[in-house]
């Protein structure tokens, strides 16, 4: 803008030289329709000047035909003061015949009527002769001044339109108020910049911020993809959990349905009420024994008798071995003691059916001899467990006898 | 002296006056009628032969007591001058001084039309100087 200003200071010059060209091209145009009409007065009588040789033959003519009344008025006065006179214009006396001569004349040329015509003809007479020593106006001059005229008129408008483009549509009022626009336009820079140096400053702090912020971006991003990376392998890790608590509870259902099976199979040989106990199931919650019977209610063991929680246990315990398929060696301590006589029988004889070595710990009372003679043809081997003395903490095994 | 009937109009012919209304519309004279006694007058001047002439297809122009009085004096004498010099005998009347006149200013028309061809207003205006000033 104050570049702007600067060039509208620059055209004020060409600014007020074109207010005073338009003020000389309103003066001159002013003087040139003067001029103008000048010469169209002047031109509405350009015809005289070329008929001033028939005017002036004209007057000659009325001259030769016609007597003024002036100079018949002038006449009778010469004659009249030639009666008066003792002398006649000849030089010779005024005798008294050429008094009445004269008197006869002036009562001749007195006796002319003067008609309107004749005063007519007297005065327009009068006009040609007037008109017949017309002098043409100055027409050459006005001609010449004129053309200057029209020159500087047309001089003064190129030189108008000239200075209107250099200027454009820009007018002193127009370079006052930009001026003022400047003055506003650099405050407005001085404040803007003092604005500017808080900015840079809070500018740089920034950058200072950025740049932490950046370094923490980029840990954050690494952490990210530490995140993204554990984020999967947590995905993984849940799908093949997900997958291995399926195959575990698969693997549960299936493994506690072979022990239940099996534990069935055993109890239903060693209970003695085979028709009531149709089989043995495991409960889902905690896994604890519950036997079915016929009406097909599920019994808890507390309901059993003594001997029936044994002979449970037993199948229980004998299901799991088979279920294992291990066939681990099987340990039984006193087992009948609880038991009557028929559940005796039935586990004795189930024993054989068991795929695993068992070791039987019994006394005499546990084991009578025709419990022991069921068996007594699968037995590999039968040992006597006998206390060494009353004092010692220690036991003889020897073979029975 | 027969002078020109003041009421009576200026008849040319319509070619002549459409010729009139350009000059006048070229700012060479004010007014169409100054034209017309102007060219009677360069008509005069050169002594025309008027004699063959018929104007025809006549419109009015205006009155001829629109010419200032020294103008159609001027013209007047002329016609009587012309008219004496052509051994004819003056007119008799005011309208026949009116047409005498008009024959003048239609065969100077046609004058100056072939005279000023092509010519600026400012070029004629000289001319019609040079003619002035003789």
């Amino acid at each position: 803008m104050k570049i702007e200003a600067n060039s509208q200071e620059s055209v004020r010059a060409k600014l007020d030289e074109l207010d005073r060209k338009g003020r000389e091209r309103d003066r001159v145009s002013g003087e040139l329709a003067t001029m103008d009409i000048e010469i169209e007065r002047a031109l509405r009588l350009a015809p005289i000047p070329l008929l001033l040789e028939y005017v002036r033959e004209q007057v000659s003519d009325i001259q030769r035909q016609s007597l003024s009344t002036t100079r018949r008025g002038a006449l009778v006065s010469q004659l009249e003061g030639l009666l008066d006179s003792p002398i006649c214009i000849c030089g010779r006396p005024m005798d008294e015949s050429a008094k009445q001569h004269v008197a006869g004349q002036i009562k001749s040329t007195a006796g002319v009527t003067l008609t309107v015509e004749a005063i007519r003809e007297d005065n327009l007479k009068a006009t040609l002769e007037a008109l017949s020593r017309y002098k043409s106006p100055e027409i050459e001059l006005a001609l010449r001044r004129r053309d200057q005229l029209v020159t500087d008129v047309d001089s003064l408008t190129e030189e108008i339109a000239r200075l209107k483009a250099e200027t454009g549509d820009v007018s002193p009022g127009h370079a006052a108020e930009l001026w003022r626009k400047v003055g506003e336009a650099e405050m407005n820079v001085k404040s803007r910049r003092e604005s500017l140096q808080r900015l840079r400053e809070v500018l740089q702090t920034l950058e200072g911020s950025i740049g932490s912020l950046r370094r923490e971006r980029e840990t954050l991003a690494s952490r990210q993809q530490e995140t993204a990376q554990l984020a999967e392998q947590a995905r993984l890790a849940r799908g093949l959990f997900e997958a291995a608590s399926e195959l575990i509870a698969w693997r549960i259902d299936e493994t506690r349905s072979v022990i239940e099976d099996e534990t069935s199979k055993i109890h239903h040989a060693v209970t003695n009420k085979p028709d009531e106990y149709v089989g043995v199931e495991i409960a889902d919650i905690d896994y604890s024994l519950r036997v079915r019977n016929a009406a097909g209610r599920l019994l808890e063991p507390e309901s059993l008798s003594a001997g029936e929680k044994e002979a449970l246990a037993f199948a229980f315990i004998a299901g799991l071995n088979i279920a294992s398929g291990k066939s681990a060696p099987f340990v039984m301590d006193t087992p009948f003691g609880h038991l009557d006589i028929n559940h005796q029988r039935n586990l004795v004889e189930a024993l054989p059916k068991l795929p695993s070595q068992i070791t039987l710990l019994a006394t005499d009372r546990d084991l009578p001899p025709q419990l022991l003679e069921l068996i007594r043809p699968r037995i590999a081997d039968e040992l006597l467990i006998s206390r060494m003395g009353a004092t010692e903490d220690a036991s003889i095994i020897g073979a029975a006898s | 002296m027969i002078r020109m009937s003041e009421r009576t109009n200026f008849r040319p012919s319509a070619e002549a006056k459409g010729y009139l209304d350009k000059l006048k519309d070229d700012h060479i004279f004010g007014r169409s009628v100054d034209g017309y006694a102007f060219a009677a007058a360069v008509a005069m001047k050169e002594a025309a032969d008027i004699d063959a002439l018929t104007i025809r297809n006549r419109t009015d122009l205006t009155e001829v007591a629109t010419l200032d009085d020294e103008v159609r004096l001027a013209l007047e004498s002329g016609a009587i001058v012309m008219q004496k010099r052509r051994q004819l005998p003056a007119p008799a009347d005011g309208a026949a001084m009116v047409e005498i006149v008009s024959k003048y200013a239609e065969v100077g028309i046609v004058m100056l039309r072939e005279r000023w061809n092509g010519k600026t207003a400012l070029q004629i205006q000289h001319e019609i100087k040079k003619l002035m000033v003789g």
